[in-house]
């Protein structure tokens, strides 16, 4: 009898509390999926990580252009691990 | 042991009152001992406060976080004219006494000849000065002044939020928001305290060094010289030291900030949540009933909630309740977890075994101070069903078991080769780190965080309260996480919408290439020095502080006892000063070699490469670090101090603390109070009924509040400040606010004139309208109810206030804004104003001043 008395309205709160949790479970799932690969493509910091000075790459032709082509992506990698340790 | 301190009686407590001095001893104690720790781990503190990192994480919150503060003003639209002109509840004359009464006391209102408007004199101008609400509205606010004023608001924060001239228009944005807020204080929620006071720390931050149109141009700015490190190019983007191919360097994209704002939000969030979660000490929470209540609130739920309540109030939302409760208490274990983490990852050298053992003994200080505070104050509060012996045991007992159980986690972690049965493919080494990541981790607590306010967002309308804080989240991410999380988003969408998204998106992120890096840390242009206080010069600033307190409690001298503190700075900025040339000169006998405390190891550390590499630089010089660390430390005590809980146990002590700081924390718009719902929330349901008896005698109700069904929308979804301020009014919030009521109804007395025709009425009636919400058991066995019928069933109304309008101060519409609309005029002596005589007092004052400086 309670339930039938209901009004609809009355019933749009299971919606939103429903909808909320279901989008919070999934957002969870893709959270920690994200987070556990980001781990894993940051090594963690501290000495034994610490990037070492970037070797020269190897250039066929010594043209001034080449030899100002430093080996970006090392030195960037290193430089935001070093501020990895800071939360 | 703060919750147990919370556990007091709101009648005065005879017996907490005697043993208050003997708690302030004891408090000031174990504040002593937390800054021997902090003194003796003095590097770790430096290091953790005043370096510098990737300014992407608090460029994200400035965007996020201005976008409501925008939205939080605009929330109070259809009430600006009524909160915030002369034309609304409070006249200007009114609004400067009723608000800061202190600071304009020697101000003029213009009401009679002898008394102008203005500054009676330059003291009276000086006063002003001295704050703490500064706002342009005190002094104009006129419809046409206050929408000026509104649309200069909106648009220094829009400014902000883009990040032009950040800097100029954050603080423009921070002072013109308070302007507005410090005019009227009736519809302040905790949602105001939440955006002034992380809005203060935002500004204070560098945030326009990323994501913004400042360094959109400078970056444009360098590329057109030349001075630019592109991604593509030497530095990657990190930027370059002078070099012969570039004799000036080449300038990062991403400038290193100083990271000390950022945790400053970081801890006022935990600062939040704890004070807030130990202030939470009611019944009702303890019965698990609070959000049941809470939810049953008219004012409050988005869609009627009863059927729900009467399912899940005795078990669902008790769960719910009590995970809230500890979620709040527990959550700042984030900072702990991230604190510890940082000293792991930058491999602090041991202490010295003398400072090791200093320490220790101060924390076993801490811990048996607090274990005599729960004594002492046992029996004058709530105590659980043990004896406070074997409670304060337990207490020492917690700690002694955290201490093994962190040495354990430290020496010997535990390692889980097999779950439930099965052998893992990989071991899980259960240490120190594991512990910060996932058990006091980010991704736990934070997740804790966004479900609490995803959950009182959905069913619950409480305005930008849950959007400030949610916008907080981003304040505990690094940039390059924020960089990463942007790539991989942007990556996605670019894939799902390749037509539209994919075109816009750069193709960095569109081809998820690696994140574009900050600064390089070891640049030449960053601070790196070994310019560093002794020891014993902090040792020194505490007894000073100390001796401070002392001299108040012990002599209470005529002077101001904080002169000690002053003095006390003042030798802490010579010692400075000494240190800062020392330092100098040590690195111009060492000109050539790498200048650095390069690893974070107070004996002094080699010049290593690859240390200098993991360590970011400092945020500032030796000056800005002195003068910025020094900061921080009063800032934090102050805030501390500031909350501790009103209870009649701290009562001989805490209004002198709290005087102490508040002229500080006022001015910074970070005074503040989380005592949200606690120690319990409403039980029943206030409203506020309006009855205007007109001139012919008829009553009319205005139908103010959502007894009446216009008022209440369902679903809501635009927040309104409408019921805030009536409970506020009629007394359904804590609080003196009985006061407003007068000025409430006085305003309706003009307000009905100026709707008709300038006929004021006779009378404006106040009332109160309340119904008891059903315990969530009455509803689980009877079954749900609807609101209205049980109002209409079992309300009840008071009136709590009359005005005459013929006769009370204000009851007339002035003939200023009769002027305006183009309504007939009062007659001279018809308009009543509220006389105050300032001038008066003022020259009474003065004369009390020459007199006492004369004796």
């Amino acid at each position: 009898m309670t339930l039938l008395a209901v009004r609809l309205i009355d019933l749009a709160i299971f919606g939103s509390l429903g909808a909320l949790w279901i989008g919070g479970a999934v957002f969870i799932v893709v959270l920690y999926r994200w987070i556990l690969r980001f781990e894993a493509s940051t090594p963690p910091s501290g000495a034994d990580v610490v990037p070492k000075t970037p070797e020269p790459t190897p250039t066929l032709a010594p043209t001034p252009e080449l030899a100002s082509a430093v080996p970006v992506p090392q030195l960037a990698a290193a430089s935001y691990r070093a501020m990895a340790s800071h939360p | 042991m703060t919750s147990l301190l919370a556990f007091a009686d709101k009648t005065p407590n005879a017996d907490a009152v005697a043993i208050a001095p003997t708690m302030g001893w004891l408090m000031l104690a174990a504040a002593v001992c937390v800054a021997l720790i902090f003194i003796l781990h003095a590097e770790k503190w430096r290091r953790w406060w005043l370096t510098a990192e990737d300014p992407r994480g608090i460029a994200v919150f400035r965007i996020v976080f201005t976008f409501f503060v925008i939205c939080n003003i605009n929330g109070m639209w259809e009430f600006f004219e009524y909160l915030y002109t002369d034309e609304g509840i409070f006249t200007t004359d009114v609004a400067r006494q009723v608000f800061a009464s202190q600071q304009f006391a020697g101000f003029g209102d213009g009401l009679t000849p002898d008394d102008p408007w203005g500054f009676y004199d330059w003291d009276a101008f000086v006063l002003f000065l001295q704050g703490p609400k500064y706002s342009l509205l005190f002094f104009w606010d006129s419809p046409t002044f206050f929408w000026a004023h509104l649309w200069a608001f909106e648009i220094c924060a829009v400014l902000f939020m883009i990040g032009f001239r950040t800097r100029l228009f954050g603080v423009l944005t921070w002072f013109l928001m308070n302007g507005i807020l410090a005019r009227n204080h009736l519809a302040w929620e905790g949602t105001e305290l939440v955006y002034r006071v992380m809005l203060v720390y935002l500004v204070m931050a560098r945030s326009g060094h990323a994501y913004s149109v400042d360094n959109w141009l400078r970056c444009r700015k360098l590329r057109r010289l030349g001075l630019l490190s592109e991604p593509d190019g030497p530095g990657g983007g990190a930027g370059t030291g002078p070099s012969e191919e570039h004799p000036r360097g080449l300038e990062p994209i991403y400038r290193l900030i100083p990271s000390w704002p950022r945790k400053l939000i970081m801890l006022q969030v935990a600062t939040i949540y704890i004070t807030t979660g130990t202030l939470k000490t009611g019944s009702v929470w303890l019965n698990g009933d609070s959000l049941y209540y809470a939810l049953n609130l008219d004012h409050f739920y988005r869609l009627p909630p009863q059927y729900l309540s009467s399912l899940a109030g005795t078990q669902v939302f008790r769960a719910m309740t009590w995970a809230v409760k500890v979620g709040q208490t527990g959550f700042s274990l984030i900072i702990f977890g991230l604190v510890a983490r940082f000293v792991i990852d930058q491999r602090f050298a041991p202490l010295p075994a003398a400072r090791r053992w200093a320490s220790r003994l101060a924390f076993a200080g801490l811990i048996g101070l607090t274990a005599s505070l729960i004594y002492v104050a046992y029996p004058v509060h709530f105590t659980p069903p043990v004896s406070p012996e074997l409670f304060t045991g337990l207490w020492v007992g917690l700690w002694a078991g955290l201490w093994l159980l962190w040495r354990k986690l430290t020496v010997r972690p535990f390692i889980i080769r097999r779950i439930l049965g099965r052998t893992l493919h990989r071991p899980v080494v259960i240490d120190r780190r594991w512990v910060c990541r996932w058990v006091l981790g980010r991704r736990v607590l934070l997740v804790w965080h966004l479900a609490f306010h995803a959950h009182i967002f959905t069913l619950m309308n409480v305005g930008q309260f849950q959007t400030g804080m949610l916008a907080c989240t981003f304040a505990f991410l690094q940039g390059h996480e924020i960089a990463t999380i942007l790539r991989d988003v942007g990556h996605r969408l670019a894939r799902v919408f390749p037509r539209t998204l994919g075109r816009l998106i750069p193709r960095r992120v569109v081809e998820r290439q690696p994140i574009l890096p900050a600064a390089d840390p070891t640049l030449p242009s960053h601070h790196r020095d070994r310019a560093r206080l002794p020891q014993w010069a902090l040792l020194l600033a505490l007894g000073g502080i100390v001796i401070g307190i002392l001299v108040q409690v012990r002599i209470a001298p005529s002077w101001d006892y904080r002169l000690v503190w002053v003095a006390t700075a003042g030798v802490l900025g010579l010692v400075a000063l000494v240190t800062a040339r020392r330092a100098r000169i040590h690195r111009i006998d060492r000109a050539g070699a790498p200048d650095d405390a390069s690893t974070p190891d107070d004996a002094g550390a080699p010049d290593d490469p690859a240390a200098r590499r993991r360590l970011a630089p400092w945020g500032y010089g030796p000056f800005g670090r002195l003068v910025i660390g020094s900061l921080l430390a009063w800032q934090l005590s102050a805030v501390a101090v500031w909350l501790m809980p009103n209870k009649d146990c701290l009562s001989s002590f805490r209004p002198t603390a709290r005087k102490a700081v508040a002229t500080w924390l006022q001015r910074t718009t970070t005074d503040q109070g989380w005592g949200m719902f606690a120690p319990n929330p409403p039980r029943s349901n206030v409203f506020m009924k309006v009855l205007v008896t007109d001139a012919g005698g008829h009553v009319w109700d205005l139908k103010t509040d959502v007894y009446a069904e216009e008022q209440k929308p369902i679903p809501w979804i635009w927040n309104t400040r409408l019921r805030k301020m009536n409970r506020r009014i009629i007394g359904g919030e804590s609080g003196p606010n009985s006061w407003y009521r007068k000025w409430y109804a006085r305003y309706q007395c003009r307000q009905w004139a100026r709707e008709h025709g300038g006929q004021a009425p006779q009378k404006v009636e106040l009332v109160k309208v309340w119904y008891s919400i059903p315990s969530p058991d009455q509803t689980r066995k009877n079954g749900y109810y609807v609101a209205e019928d049980l109002l209409a069933r079992s309300g009840h109304e008071k009136v709590s206030y009359t005005a005459r309008c013929k006769n009370d101060v204000q009851g007339q519409m002035p003939n200023f804004i009769r002027e305006r609309d183009g309504l007939p005029l009062l007659p001279e002596g018809e308009y009543r104003p509220w006389h105050k005589n300032k001038r008066d007092k003022w020259e009474r004052r003065r004369k009390r001043a020459s007199e006492a400086a004369a004796q």
